[in-house]
């Protein structure tokens, strides 16, 4: 991942649309270039055509979870982006996926 | 009979429990929002427009919390049965109306084209506060399903038939599997987790719409031929005395 923030792409995924502007918002703010999924499915086309350095993933999302785009990720063999859930419901003694930080 | 009473307990129980725990999830995603919203203005120089948008979000934060607790209590009441349940003739034409303005500027922003054709005549027997509920309670879950695939259309019609009037409420939405139909209307059921768009349900509004109809003698049936194939509602009330058919 890029030092500085000028022009490092993240993609925010996130389910919600006042939480994925707001995030975005304040990432642009910061100087990074922010792209948004609304879904698991849209992430990972989305991450199948474009690169990213970061991605903040909601572990609660529609169709495909957060857990689940890491894992599709980790099998295609993406290792590039990072992966960091904003604001995951943790359950009781449950562990964090693969390759994601709480 | 004891263990079966015991079983039964455990299983209120248990229901009361996952409805703490989905209530407290539902309540966390607008607060994170209102929360960002807040941080975001105390941290950083906005512009007018950039606080206006910032404002807007969080009343709307506001009204889908509320939203949430007028459910929980309207189902906590009929739960309990302390529902005085008035029967009057009522023209569903006009109620719709009502419940159709005042959701029209959030269907617009979700580019949701409301249809409604009821003509005038059409008198129902039900409680006015239950028929409003029913109403806003079935267009609002219309329109969760219709904001996920980023508009469409709701379509209204009703019609006399058989001693009853019939509302019919036809949604381009994202749909269930046609076993689903009977278990929608259950209690925390949420084919859709999360909604869709950030609208937050309950698995309570259903619910609610279902005990209501039943209350007043009337009922309510969900159709949908699969998931991505839109929903189809229909209420049906006794007709007032006097109906023109």
């Amino acid at each position: 991942m890029s030092a500085t923030p000028s022009g490092t792409r993240v993609l925010v995924v996130e389910d919600d649309p006042h939480l994925a502007a707001g995030v975005m918002e304040n990432l642009r703010a910061e100087g990074y270039q922010v792209s948004t999924a609304g879904d698991g499915e849209q992430a990972l086309a989305w991450l199948g055509e474009q690169g990213c350095a970061l991605i903040v993933l909601d572990v609660m999302l529609p169709g495909i979870d957060g857990f689940g785009v890491c894992r599709t990720l980790r099998e295609q063999g993406n290792k590039h982006a990072g992966a960091v859930s904003h604001r995951a419901r943790r359950p009781r003694g449950s562990r964090p996926g693969p390759g994601v930080r709480w | 009979m004891i263990a079966r009473a015991l079983r039964a307990e455990a299983r209120v129980l248990e229901e009361q429990e996952n409805f703490l725990a989905l209530v407290s999830h539902q309540f966390k995603t607008p607060l994170a929002s209102l929360q960002l919203s807040l941080e975001t203005m105390a941290l950083r120089t906005l512009s007018a427009e950039q606080s206006r948008t910032l404002i807007d979000r969080m009343l709307a934060d506001l009204a889908r919390m509320e939203a949430m607790v007028t459910q929980i209590l309207e189902s906590a009441r009929l739960e309990r049965g302390r529902v005085e349940f008035k029967s009057e003739p009522l023209e569903l034409g006009a109620a719709v109306a009502r419940v159709v303005a005042h959701l029209e500027e959030r269907a617009r922003q979700e580019r949701i084209r409301i249809s409604c054709d009821i003509g005038p005549g059409l008198f129902v027997v039900s409680d006015p506060l239950a028929l409003d509920v029913v109403v806003r309670n079935i267009l609002e879950n219309a329109l969760a399903a219709v904001t996920p695939l980023g508009g469409g259309s709701i379509a209204l019609s009703a019609r006399a038939l058989n001693g009853e009037v019939e509302l019919s409420v036809r949604d381009s939405g994202v749909g269930f599997r046609p076993a689903d139909g009977a278990r929608i209307f259950e209690r925390f059921t949420r084919l859709h987790p999360r909604g869709g768009g950030g609208h937050y349900g309950t698995g309570l509004g259903l619910f609610i719409v279902h005990r209501l109809m039943h209350l007043g003698q009337g009922r309510v049936s969900a159709h949908s031929e699969g998931v991505g194939q839109g929903a189809h509602f229909v209420l049906t009330w006794p007709a007032a005395q006097g109906q023109r058919s």
